[in-house]
């Protein structure tokens, strides 16, 4: 789970930053494409992550409850559609994760070759 | 097992980082819309361009109408200075918020909406502070008991021959060009606005610099000056447009 430490505080181990809810690949995805944009509509996010509406619908009940994102429905023409907002909780939690998984790449990338003669 | 490890199954750090770049080229590109302000505003300058063109009549006979306030973009030197005023401030206002209407539009339709309403308050406030900043520069260099000093005067100076020669509304299109690429963090945006304002310092860097004696400049003079910029915003919004259909059909 994330610490207390901001994102440019590297923890004693790099998985301590990981935060299980945003780990998770679609909805690190989602939160991915959130931040890119001013919002994104749930159809977009169905096609870039190739999920089933279920699926995507779990997805952003869990982000929604964690307050990482805020799920905005409204109308075009007639047809109804629903927008996702990511919020600044989580921005944080975005940037808090990939600077984790950048830590995790770093020190992978340095004790690999220790692990091999070992 | 080290606390470092990754669970059998679980995306390495390196597979989800990439998902994440990919992700976030995806939706980029997605949601980049910035040809048509380029297009837009390279066009209402070539439109504009009719109004820069000085009559054959020597300036010293013209009658000299004073020219209301809010016609400050249009400058003091040119014989259309007042037309030139209202025409840029309402191309500028309108510009800046069919521009707000375009991103709207296509946000809706793509799917991924552009945060633009920093780039519609840049354009705004900008269009309101180039339609003030002719009066206040001369107040700044003409009256001896402000007197600007020796500091800001190689500033206010050129500002005031670039405020005259109706180019101000070039510099409000550059800032609200600038805001609208660290919005939508386009490196090509930003070679556009760099080129573009580099474009505009030196036609400006040149009348400031050039010994201009009564009868160097001809009746089209000011409309070159105004027009050079206009390829880079034309070119660079044609480029930007091909790209879009590209990769639009590259995804397709």
């Amino acid at each position: 789970m994330s610490t207390e430490d901001g994102p440019r505080t590297a923890p004693a181990y790099p998985t301590n930053g990981l935060d299980d809810t945003v780990h998770q690949r679609h909805r690190l995805g989602i939160l991915t494409i959130a931040a890119e944009s001013e919002r994104v509509e749930v159809a977009y996010l169905r096609g870039a992550l190739e999920l089933t509406a279920g699926n995507l619908s779990r997805h952003l009940t869990v982000l929604e409850e964690a307050n990482l994102i805020q799920v905005e429905k409204g109308y075009h023409g007639r047809r109804p559609r629903t927008w996702i907002r990511i919020t600044q909780e989580g921005r944080r939690a975005l940037l808090a994760e990939i600077t984790a998984l950048q830590e995790l790449l770093r020190r992978h990338g340095r004790t690999a070759p220790d692990a091999e003669t070992g | 097992m080290s606390s470092e490890s990754l669970s059998p199954g679980e995306d390495s750090p390196q597979e989800l980082l990439a998902s994440v770049t990919a992700l976030r080229r995806r939706a980029r590109a997605a949601r980049q819309a910035y040809w048509f302000p380029l297009l837009l505003f390279g066009l209402l300058t070539v439109t504009a361009g009719p109004l820069y063109v000085e009559s054959t009549e020597p300036a010293a006979l013209r009658a000299g109408p004073g020219t209301p306030a809010l016609t400050g973009l249009g400058g003091h030197f040119l014989e259309q200075s007042a037309a030139l005023g209202w025409y840029w401030l309402a191309a500028l206002v309108g510009g800046y918020l069919l521009s707000l209407a375009w991103y709207r539009r296509h946000g809706r339709r793509a799917g991924v909406q552009t945060p633009t309403r920093a780039y519609v308050i840049a354009g705004i406030a900008g269009t309101l502070v180039g339609v003030a900043l002719p009066v206040v520069l001369e107040f700044l260099l003409f009256n001896t008991a402000v007197g600007s000093s020796g500091a800001t005067r190689w500033l206010v100076g050129p500002l005031l021959g670039t405020a005259n020669r109706g180019m101000l509304p070039h510099l409000v299109i550059a800032l609200g060009l600038a805001v609208l690429a660290h919005l939508e963090r386009s490196g090509r945006l930003w070679i556009v606005v760099g080129l573009y304002t580099a474009a505009l310092v030196a036609v400006n860097a040149w009348f400031q610099v050039a010994d201009l004696q009564p009868g160097d400049l001809h009746r089209f003079s000011f409309m070159l000056a105004a027009l050079l910029p206009a390829p880079v915003l034309l070119i660079g919004g044609g480029v930007a447009l091909a790209t879009t259909k590209q990769q639009h059909n590259g995804y397709a």
